[in-house]
This record gives structure tokens, C-alpha cells and sequence, in this order.
């Protein structure tokens, strides 16, 4: 890398649009193209070719004749083609087409009356400077609108006919086709004083600009011609439609010349307006496409902006960067969640430019000295820029060179910062700052606590990390992007950071109400999570445990999963002086998406503090669970006789409800038989809640802490599958009155349209597990199709209001315009409150 | 800034009278949002990261007695795009106190809602092209069920200026123009569609019954300028779900409100939290020059200062064009177009530049950094 003096560091302030008039194209004009050959016999750029030297060069060793410089330099130069004859361009002709009408046919002047044009010009620049150039742009199509239906020049009192357009570009008066010459002449006639009543400029954009006398020949650099393996030159797609437009302008020009008949050049004269049209835009309606010998479409000027792939969307606002790195993530819980475990092979690989300075001179010669292995560096880059690799040969050498204001790309080492990211990026917590843990695996590791706002899970995932390249982007990753800084979501104030699973059933089984650990327990516990204190006692409560997570002096109060599912008081959370004197720790203190104490402490005390607690409570859960184990076994699903015989009363006593709502069918029937389905599901849910084995049952204490499942899930598994449903009924499509052959015709009965009795741990029988299958997959293909509609909806909303921005005064505003005057009406920032509420 | 009364008000409650207020304005500046925050990308972002978590199919709750709308993502989106003619349009229509008890009153006026049009009266018909003339045999018990009489009928049929005479059960139509089949069928479905009595548009009315006991009429159908304009309903509390008619009928205020609520309703009925400053921000942008606008192609994105923002977003060169015959400046202070240029975006960290002090007697020109706010 060059640091290149030619750069210049100067700032886009704006970027002016207008018309090309021939006079411009003429002036930046390298070369007049004249010939339709390329190259000559020996292969060598003809002049006044298509590929002449002037026009830049894409050949290696080559020389600009413009400019002198190489391929790496020339920028490529334009040239032009003086057309024998005048086209339209395609672009223009609805503009064309409005301008010819809205202007008298004789005298060339807008038809609107003199007075009225005074007034009009003054609402015109009022509209501009007041409400901006949309407001402008709608005054002066309400003119052309209305001028377009004048009958009577109000100048010249001559009558007006009107011109028609035939699609694609032929426009008719009175019977007669006005050829390109005749539109440019009554263009030119249009007063200059009367352009700005059709928002035209006379300085930038003059309508007889609008019809192509002169046309611009894009410079080689943006049409390179390519060599191929054999030998051969391909050319590009632009170069073979301007060699067209070139072959048949020097047609025209001698007909034209020879004087042949007007049929004869009329058609050339067509032909001429066909590949000019085709060479802006390939494709618009009417027009035939131009192909390729192959039946390949042209790739043309309009299809390089275009779309998804083109310059816009492609090239300018989707970048493509060094330094990265893409993997599978793995789970690794003794990884801290702002940590990400990087390959060795990646941290050799993707390297950080560091600055040597006095101090760190020593350190940076050592990476240096140890450049094959690990950690190392892999180059040096000189103080005049010059980067040179580190090898056996060169490191001797580099060594003694090195001296302040040189840079060392090194290996990434453990602590560095690094961007951490999982497609597709809905959030901006889905781009987060980790802190790099260097490991021997192939895998990145990710604590299963920050997988959340990535929406990662470990089913052969692959997430990307960037490494930064400057101080400036280092530091913001640090303090902005972080992702301990990121643990509150912006959108509904909940911590998307937290503990999951079994972090939190180890968590619950430490805090419940009797548990009471040794010291050695105890001692194994903290030692565990980085605790060191004194154990003078030799039993400790589970919740004295706890208790030395919590920040000194925290007084903290708050429902517990526990709490809502038992209503046993002793499992409501008090923590009084930064003890916890009762309650669970589960979910809904420190579960994601849920935990109120995450949230509690991330406001209060800051990110540093809550994300220790959070790294410490999640190895406590997961030490608690290692220490005494929780398993769970088929036993658990088991429920008694009495409450499976209730289960078939239940769907027994249903059917035979659903039986006599049958007899008198109407179209509220299914309707009804769907709500008793309903009725019969929440029955069967209430049953299993109230007879399942509560005590010492694992199943159920994963659900009553929140650490996963819930009697949703229970209840199908232990009492019946209950109703499937396809497109909001009763699965209602098979064979010719009913849905498969073991149901007699007509039958409408609960199980002959979808009522699973069984339950997962029994078994679906196949016409079950068909039915099944048939209702899973309307929500698989309901997701496919619900993505790219919601993907859309937030493209849409992100251009709208990607602008928007906070001002000092905390006003929200796009541009000058006041959008809020302040932000969400009391100025709070939902992550850095509580949940936009200030709790005293 | 300054603190907000409520919160002031408890911290005195628990703080006592007397306390430092030092403190809550310490906990308050703690929760403000940071100064040059994208806040609408964060909106943007919060709703459409939820969006894809939203249902595509409408649940739909059983039986007659419910008036179904759609919700989930097509609401959302249908919301967003401020469409002109929504899929399910629905008033909750409540009525003044005098009414909204009796159960009896309130089926009256519903029933007196529900649009009848000729063809749910009409039970069969035949054409004459020799008499110019079309007989529409009426269905009496029908009519009598919704307190109709012939008169109603041949009076509306007459307005379409075409001559009406009643015989029995049968309302002959003659139209002297009427020189062939295809205008007597154009005719036939035009008489078919007449209003005959009720409120245009509405084609049910369900009675729902809230928690104190009052009863209000939930119809599936909107038409505010009709529905206002009855006595027994109450103005102030009467809503459409359609926005545009919510806008040109009680404001832009009033339409700014319902994007709220049913942004906000739409997402909390699949179980989603989103903050309302989110929704409240993109219905503000909405709402911006006092139309409802939607974020779109033809709404607030295709409106954009900057050609290269909107050139980005959809059909780049219809933009360039435009922009070139209109002499158009892309001034470089929007994200899009400094993105696209490799430059700083004024956002964030962006939209503020570093002042930096020299060293002793070369700092005379401290102020000399620029700041671009």
C-alpha cells in the first residue's frame, strides 16, 4: 500500500445534475470515432477506432495518449460520434413529448398567456425556496398539464394541433411523422425565458439537448476488452453496440452524401435511432432486444444501474471488504459472552496495522522475529508506505529497520476488538464488537448467552468477523458497537443478552428455598466463576451464594417465572442491600428477553458491571448444574390413570358434541366445531396441569423457572395432539368427501377432519402423522413467503427514514424539516431507561 | 431539557419534599436520547426485525357474531403504504349514553347501518328488448323484514331517470334510450347495486359489549361522513380503521394517532413489544407535510433531497433523468450519498467533527474547529 500523494482529500459537497450539450460533449471529447475497426492487423488500437489510445487504455504496458499515464492511472478519456443524422434519446421522449405540446406549434412559446407566466414564475420560486423541490416539480407538471390542453397560442393566436406519440418513439402531427431534424427545430425555437415554466435550466439542461446530435462515446476503461485463453479479443457488451452505431452512421452519412433516395436513408436513419436506443436502454417496451449472436441479451448503459446488481444497489452502496473472515460458530459457554473464539489459523491470517511507537517498539520487533509462527506479524509497512512481507529472507533486515512511524500488520491477539456478524443483519445488534479469544479450533465459539440478537443457533451456522483497521473505528467498536454496551435492545428496552436453558435451571436450582450447599461445594462453585472471598462458614445457602454476584448496596424487587407460576410468595425476588434475601433467579430476572435484574442493572450500573454479572451468573447456573446434575427420563411425562381416563372422557364427550352439531349443518357449523376444539385442547391443557407429577420432576421445573418449554408443549406430548388446522379449518381437502380412505364418505367428525387423540410419547398413527405433517408444513411455507415481505417492508422503511437523525435539542429532523420536536415526546432513549419509563 | 412534572412528582412522593432534585436530574439526563442518534433506522429496524416474526395468514376468529380484519404482516404493510383502499375496512361506532344500553336500540341502529342494496330485494327479473322494459319481481318478505315498501324502491329506481310503475310484486323499469341488449343489462346491474337504505358501503353491523356494559357496533365497512351525521352515535369516540378517511375526515392529527394504534395493536396482537416511540416516529414521517404519506416508492422514500437516495432505492435512472432536466444539486449531507462516496455519514459520531487544542502560545484559535450542528 501506497500512501500516493496524488490523492486529494478533499469532501463531496454536492453533486450537480444537467444535460450534456454538444458544445460539452465536443469539449471533453478526446477523440472523434469515425471507424467501426478496432484493432489493426497487428492488433493495435486503430485510430479513431473504438479502442483508440485517446480514449484510455485497459492494456497493460500500454500508454494513454491523452493523459500519458498507464492502465493504472488513466482515468479513460470520452470521445464522441457526430451523428449524420440527429436521434431521440429514449430516455428523453416523455419529456420530449410534454415540451412539443405544452409549446405553440408556430412560434415556439408556452402556452400560457403573458400575465399569467408572471405569476406562475413567482409561485414557482416560492414553492422551491419554501417547500422544497418536490413541491416545485408538482407546480410545474400542474403547467405542463395544463398548457398540454391549450387549443389557441395565446402569442401568436395560431390554433394547436396536437402531436401524438406512437410508442416507442415516432411522434405524429396531423397525419405526419415529425423525424428527430423537426422536433430539434421546434425545440430550439422554445424561448429560454419559458423554460422554467417547464423546470428546464437554458444553462444546464437546453431541450434540443434532449435529442442526440453528438454522442458521447464512453471512455474504453468502463468497456475494457478482455483476452481470452486462446488468444482472442472479446470486447464488451457497449463496444459492440457502439461498433453498430458507428458501421451504420457512416452508412447514412454516404448515402446522405450520394444523395440516395429517402426511403433508403430514412431506414438507415431508423436503424441509426434503433441502436442508439438500444445502447442507452436495452429493453423498453416495443422496442426489440438486441442480442448476441448467442441470443444472450446486451448488457447495456441502463442494465449497469439497474436493480440489485447494478451500480447503485451493487457497486456503491454494497461494499466489499478485506480483513474478514467467515466460519461456523460453535457453542462454547467458558468463552464471556463479549468474547468470540477465533482459529489460530484466522488470527494468522487477518491481521491489525500497529502503529510503532517508542514504547511498543520491543513487543513489535518480537512479532516480527516470530513471523511463522504464532503470535506474529506478516508485514511491515515502511513510513513512505511501502509494505513489504515478512519472510525468513527479509526479517533479519525488517528488524533492524523498524523504527517509529513504521506499521506492523501483527496476528490478531487475544483482547483485540473485532466486528462479529450473522446475516441476515435485520438489527444493528446483529453487527456487535467481541473481544477476540484466539483458540486451536476451526470454529468461531460464541457463548450461547449472546446468540440471541444474531439469531444464531449451532445447526452448521457461519458468522463473519472484520477486523478494524484504524484507532478510530477501534475505539467507536469499543465504546459504541460493543456488544456489553449492546445488552438492552433498542427496541423494547429487554435485555437480548442473558441466560438461557440450562444457566438458568442451574441458577433456580441454586436459589430455591431450601438449598443449602457445604463449603467445599461452595468454594468449587465461586471458584468457578472468579469469586475470591474467605468461606468462614461451613454450609452456605444457595441464595448467600448468589448473593456475592450482586453489586454492593443493589435493592432490587421483582417477580420471578417461579413466582407467576407457583403464586408461593417465598419465590418472589427481594434483594435488599445487595442480597438476595428471597426468590428465584430464573427467566424473568435474568432469562433473555425477560430478565428484569439484567435490565435493572444495565441502567443503573453500567454495562462493565452487568455484563460481569451476567458472565458470572451463567457460569454459576452451569457450575450448579455440573455439581449436582439434572436429568430427565420418560418418567417424567408420566401422568395417572385417572387424568389420561379424564383426557378420554373429554375427547369422547367432544366428539359426540361435535357429532350433534353435525346433524344440523349450517355455515356456522365449523365455525362452532372449531371453537369446541379449542375448548377441548384447554381442557386437556388444564388436566395435565393440575395431575402431572410436580415434585422432583425436571420436565416441569424447566417450565415453571422459564428455562424452556412450556405446558404448550407439555400437553401434546403427554395428552392429546389435538386439532389440526390448514388455512384457518379443519383440514379439509383429500379425496371426494373425505380426506383419506379410512374415513367413510361425509364423515365430518372430529378425527375424520383432523383431531389427533394421541399424543407424541404414545405415538401418531400414519393417518395422524399425515395430518400432522400436512398442517407443519403450511407454517414452513408460510415463512418462506412471509421473508421476502417483510424483507421488502424493511428496505422501504429504512430508505424512508434512514435520515432521520437527534438533534442537540433532542427535535428529530430530516434535513431542515422537523419531524419530532422531541424524540418520542419526552426525549427518552428506550435501552438507556426503563423501557422508556423513569422508575424512582 | 427539562424534567417532566411526573417524574419530579414521584420523586418527591419518595424522596420526600425536600430532596437534592440533583439526583432525578442526574437519573434523568442518564436516560436521554444521545444527540445525533439514527433514530429512524432504529425504528425502522425495530419494527422490521419484528415483522419477520409476524403471521402472514389472518387469524381468523370463528363465526358470525365477530367482524374479521386483516392483521399481522399484510396490515403492516397495508399500513405503511397508506393504501388508498384497504382489504378490510371496519368503524367502531359508539353512541351517546342515551342509547348505548339498550340492547333493542342499539340492533335498531345497526340494522339501520347495514346497506340493502336493489339486488337483496330482488328475487328475479326478466328483460324485454321489443318494450325497452325490465321486470323485477320483488321478494315481499324480504322487503318487510327490513321495513321497506315498494314506494321505497320504485322512488330510488326512478332517480336513475328511467320510468317506474309497480304492478303487484313486480317494479317495471322502461328506458326509452335503451336500443339494445347490452344497455338493458348495463341498466339491470346499475338498478341492481342502487342503495335502497342504509349507510353506503356497510355491509354488516356486530354489536359488542364492553367491560362497563355499553354496547357499541363494530361494522364491517367504513363511511365516517354518513355514520357521523346520525344522531344516536357519539363524534368524538367514533373511529375507522381506514387511515386516508381517518385523515380527511377528523385531521392529520387524528390520522397520525390511528397509524399508532394500529401499528402498535397489529404488533401486540401476535404477542410482539415494540416501543411506541418507534411507531410514533414513523408515523410523525408520515404525517410530515400534513398528508399521510406512505414510505414507499411513491411516498416518503421517492421523495428524498437526495437524487442518489432515491436512485438507490428503486428505478435509478427515471431519478437521473429527472433530476438532469431539472438541474438538480444532490447536496451531500444525507447518508445514502456519503455512503456511496466513501465519506463520513452526519450520523452519530459522524455528525460531529474533533476540536482539537494546540500546544501554549499556537492555541490563540481555539474555536477554530468546525462543528457542523
Amino acid at each position: 500500500m501506497k500512501l500516493d500523494t496524488n490523492f486529494v482529500f478533499n469532501k463531496i459537497n454536492g453533486i450537480e445534475f444537467g444535460l450534456l450539450s454538444p458544445n460539452t460533449i465536443q469539449k471533453i471529447s478526446a477523440v472523434a470515432v469515425t471507424s467501426s475497426e478496432l484493432y489493426d492487423i497487428d492488433g493495435f488500437p486503430i485510430d479513431g477506432g473504438l479502442s483508440d489510445l485517446r480514449m484510455g487504455v485497459t492494456d497493460p504496458g500500454l500508454v494513454c495518449k491523452t493523459c500519458g499515464n498507464t492502465i493504472k492511472d488513466c482515468p479513460g478519456h470520452f470521445g464522441s460520434i457526430e451523428l449524420a443524422r440527429p436521434v431521440f434519446n429514449i430516455k428523453m421522449i416523455p419529456s420530449i413529448y410534454n415540451l412539443i405540446n405544452a409549446t405553440c406549434n408556430s412560434c415556439g412559446r408556452i402556452l400560457v398567456p403573458e400575465n399569467t407566466l408572471k405569476k406562475l414564475s413567482e409561485t414557482i420560486i416560492s414553492a422551491e425556496s419554501n417547500e422544497g423541490y418536490q413541491k416545485k416539480t408538482k407546480t410545474i407538471k400542474a403547467i405542463i398539464k395544463h398548457a398540454k390542453n391549450v387549443t389557441i397560442c395565446p402569442f401568436c393566436r395560431e390554433k394547436q394541433q396536437k402531436i401524438k406519440l406512437e410508442k416507442p418513439y415516432t411522434f405524429m402531427y396531423v397525419g405526419q411523422k415529425l423525424t428527430p431534424v423537426d422536433v430539434l427545430e421546434r425545440l430550439e425555437k422554445i424561448k429560454d425565458s419559458d423554460l422554467q415554466f417547464m423546470g428546464l435550466d437554458p444553462d444546464h439542461s437546453r431541450p434540443e439537448w434532449m435529442i442526440i446530435t453528438l454522442l458521447p462515446v464512453p471512455p474504453i476503461t468502463i468497456r475494457p476488452s478482455i483476452t481470452l485463453e486462446n488468444g482472442q479479443r472479446s470486447e464488451d457488451d457497449l463496444t459492440h453496440k457502439l461498433t453498430d452505431i458507428v458501421r451504420v452512421n457512416q452508412r447514412l452519412a454516404e448515402n446522405i452524401k450520394s444523395g440516395a433516395p429517402e426511403i433508403i436513408i430514412d431506414e438507415l436513419w431508423d436503424l441509426l435511432q434503433y441502436h442508439v436506443t438500444t445502447f442507452i436502454s436495452n429493453g423498453t417496451a416495443q422496442v426489440p432486444i438486441a442480442r448476441h449472436k448467442s441470443g444472450k441479451k446486451l448488457k447495456t448503459l441502463e442494465d449497469r444501474v439497474k436493480g440489485k446488481e447494478g451500480r447503485f444497489r451493487g457497486s456503491v452502496l454494497g461494499k466489499r471488504v478485506n480483513y474478514g473472515a467467515r466460519s461456523v460458530v460453535a457453542p462454547d459457554s467458558f468463552l464471556r459472552f463479549d468474547e468470540v473464539g477465533i482459529p489460530i489459523r484466522i488470527a494468522r491470517e487477518i491481521t491489525f496495522p500497529e502503529y510503532v511507537t517508542e514504547i511498543n517498539a520491543d513487543r513489535v520487533k518480537g512479532l516480527i522475529k516470530n513471523f511463522d509462527a504464532y503470535p506474529g506479524a506478516n508485514y511491515v509497512i515502511t513510513s513512505d508506505g511501502i509494505k513489504k512481507k515478512i519472510t525468513a529472507s527479509t526479517v533479519e533486515n525488517l528488524i533492524e529497520e523498524i523504527k517509529p512511524g513504521y506499521i506492523v500488520e501483527r496476528h490478531l491477539v487475544d483482547g483485540d476488538i473485532v466486528l462479529f456478524n450473522r446475516q441476515p443483519s435485520l438489527h444493528r445488534l446483529s453487527i456487535m464488537g467481541h473481544y477476540v479469544r484466539v483458540l486451536p479450533y476451526n470454529t468461531f465459539g460464541i457463548n450461547p448467552a449472546s446468540t440471541l440478537p444474531y439469531n444464531a443457533d449451532f445447526d452448521g451456522d457461519e458468522m463473519n468477523i472484520h477486523v478494524l483497521q484504524t484507532e478510530e473505528a477501534l475505539s467507536e467498536a469499543d465504546m459504541i458497537i460493543n456488544i456489553k454496551h449492546n445488552i438492552v435492545s433498542p427496541r423494547h428496552g429487554l435485555p437480548l443478552i442473558g441466560a438461557a436453558q440450562d444457566y438458568i435451571s442451574g441458577c433456580a436450582m441454586l436459589t430455591a428455598n431450601d438449598m443449602i450447599v457445604d463449603r467445599f461445594t461452595a468454594e468449587f462453585l465461586l471458584s468457578n466463576i472468579g469469586i475470591e472471598t474467605d468461606l468462614k462458614k461451613e454450609r452456605y445457602s444457595g441464595r448467600d451464594i448468589f448473593s456475592m454476584l450482586l453489586p454492593p448496596g443493589l435493592t432490587f424487587e421483582s417477580a420471578s417465572t417461579t413466582f407467576k407460576n407457583t403464586k408461593d410468595d417465598s419465590n418472589y425476588v427481594r434483594i435488599k442491600n445487595g442480597k438476595l434475601e428471597s426468590g428465584v433467579i430464573d427467566s424473568a430476572t435474568i432469562g433473555k428477553e425477560n430478565g428484569s435484574l439484567l435490565q435493572f442493572l444495565f441502567v443503573r450500573y453500567g454495562s462493565d458491571v452487568t455484563a460481569r454479572f451476567i458472565d458470572q451468573a451463567d457460569k454459576l447456573g452451569l457450575m450448579v448444574l455440573l455439581k449436582f446434575g439434572m436429568s430427565v427420563n420418560i418418567g417424567d411425562f408420566d401422568i395417572p390413570k385417572i387424568a389420561s381416563n379424564k383426557i378420554d372422557e373429554i375427547i369422547d364427550i367432544g366428539s359426540k358434541e361435535a357429532e350433534a352439531l353435525l346433524k344440523n349443518y349450517n355455515e356456522i357449523t365449523e365455525a362452532k366445531i372449531l371453537s369446541l376444539t379449542n375448548r377441548l385442547r384447554v381442557k386437556i391443557r388444564n388436566i395435565i396441569d393440575t395431575f402431572i407429577q410436580k415434585d422432583n420432576n425436571n420436565v416441569v421445573s424447566m417450565i415453571t423457572t422459564g428455562a424452556k418449554g412450556s405446558i404448550h408443549n407439555l400437553s401434546p406430548t403427554v395428552g392429546a395432539v389435538g386439532q389440526q388446522i390448514l388455512r384457518d379449518v379443519r383440514i379439509n381437502n383429500g379425496f371426494e368427501g373425505r380426506l383419506t380412505s379410512h374415513f367413510k364418505k361425509n364423515d365430518n367428525g372430529l378425527k375424520a377432519r383432523g383431531f389427533i387423540k394421541s399424543n407424541y410419547r404414545s405415538g401418531l398413527n400414519p393417518v395422524e402423522y399425515f395430518l400432522h405433517s400436512a398442517s407443519s408444513r403450511e407454517g414452513l411455507m408460510d415463512n418462506v413467503i412471509r421473508t421476502p415481505i417483510s424483507g421488502y417492508m424493511q428496505r422501504r422503511l429504512s430508505s424512508a427514514l434512514q435520515d432521520l437523525r437527534v438533534s442537540k435539542d433532542l427535535s428529530v429532523r430530516l434535513g431542515n424539516k422537523v419531524v419530532q420536536f422531541t424524540y418520542g415526546e419526552d426525549g427518552l432513549d428506550v435501552s438507556a431507561s426503563d423501557k422508556g419509563d423513569l422508575k424512582i | 431539557m427539562e424534567i417532566p412534572e411526573k417524574y419530579v412528582k414521584a420523586f418527591r412522593e419518595k424522596h420526600g419534599e425536600n430532596a437534592e432534585i440533583s439526583t432525578l436530574k442526574q437519573i434523568y439526563e442518564r436516560s436521554l436520547i444521545t444527540p445525533g442518534e439514527d433514530v429512524g433506522v432504529i425504528a425502522a429496524q425495530s419494527i422490521g426485525e419484528a415483522s419477520t416474526q409476524l403471521t402472514l395468514r389472518t387469524k381468523h376468529a370463528a363465526g358470525l357474531t365477530v367482524i374479521n380484519t386483516t392483521a399481522g404482516l399484510p396490515r403492516l404493510v397495508e399500513i405503511f403504504d397508506a393504501k388508498k383502499e384497504i382489504s378490510t375496512p371496519a368503524m367502531d361506532i359508539y353512541l351517546k349514553p342515551e342509547y348505548d344500553r339498550s340492547r333493542q336500540k342499539v340492533t335498531d341502529i345497526a340494522n339501520r347501518l347495514i346497506e340493502i342494496k336493489a339486488k337483496d330485494l330482488i328475487s328475479s327479473y326478466n328483460l324485454s328488448l321489443r318494450k325497452k322494459e325490465i321486470n323485477f319481481l320483488i321478494d315481499r318478505d324480504t322487503l318487510k323484514a327490513y321495513g321497506l315498501t315498494m314506494r321505497d324502491l320504485s322512488s330510488k329506481f326512478s332517480k336513475l331517470k328511467v320510468s317506474v310503475k309497480v304492478e303487484a310484486d313486480t317494479i317495471i323499469v322502461t328506458d326509452k334510450t335503451a336500443d339494445n341488449v347490452k344497455k338493458l343489462i348495463k341498466l339491470r346491474n346499475k338498478l341492481n347495486d342502487l342503495s335502497i337504505s342504509g349507510v353506503p358501503n356497510i355491509s354488516r353491523a356486530v354489536i359488542n359489549e364492553d367491560r362497563e356494559g355499553s354496547l357499541w357496533i363494530k361494522t364491517s365497512g367504513t363511511n365516517l361522513t354518513e355514520v357521523l351525521k346520525m344522531d344516536e352515535v357519539d363524534q368524538s369516540r367514533t373511529v375507522s380503521n381506514d387511515i386516508i378517511e381517518v385523515s380527511k375526515i377528523f385531521g392529520i392529527e387524528a390520522a397520525r394517532n390511528l397509524i399508532v394504534e394500529e401499528v402498535y395493536n397489529t404488533l401486540q396482537n401476535v404477542g410482539l413489544t415494540v416501543d411506541l416511540r418507534h411507531i410514533f416516529l414513523i408515523a410523525d414521517a408520515m404525517c410530515i407535510d400534513g398528508t399521510v404519506k406512505g414510505i414507499g416508492r411513491y411516498g416518503l422514500s421517492g421523495e428524498t433531497e437526495s437524487v442518489f437516495a432515491r436512485a438507490a432505492f428503486e428505478i435509478p435512472l427515471k431519478h437521473l433523468v429527472e433530476a438532469s432536466l431539472y438541474h438538480e444539486t444532490d447536496e451531500f449531507k444525507y447518508v445514502a450519498n456519503n455512503v456511496m462516496s466513501n465519506q463520513v455519514i452526519p450520523i452519530g459520531t459522524g455528525s460531529v467533527e474533533l476540536v482539537v487544542k494546540g500546544r501554549g502560545s499556537e492555541s490563540k484559535n481555539e474555536d477554530a474547529g468546525e462543528n457542523k450542528e
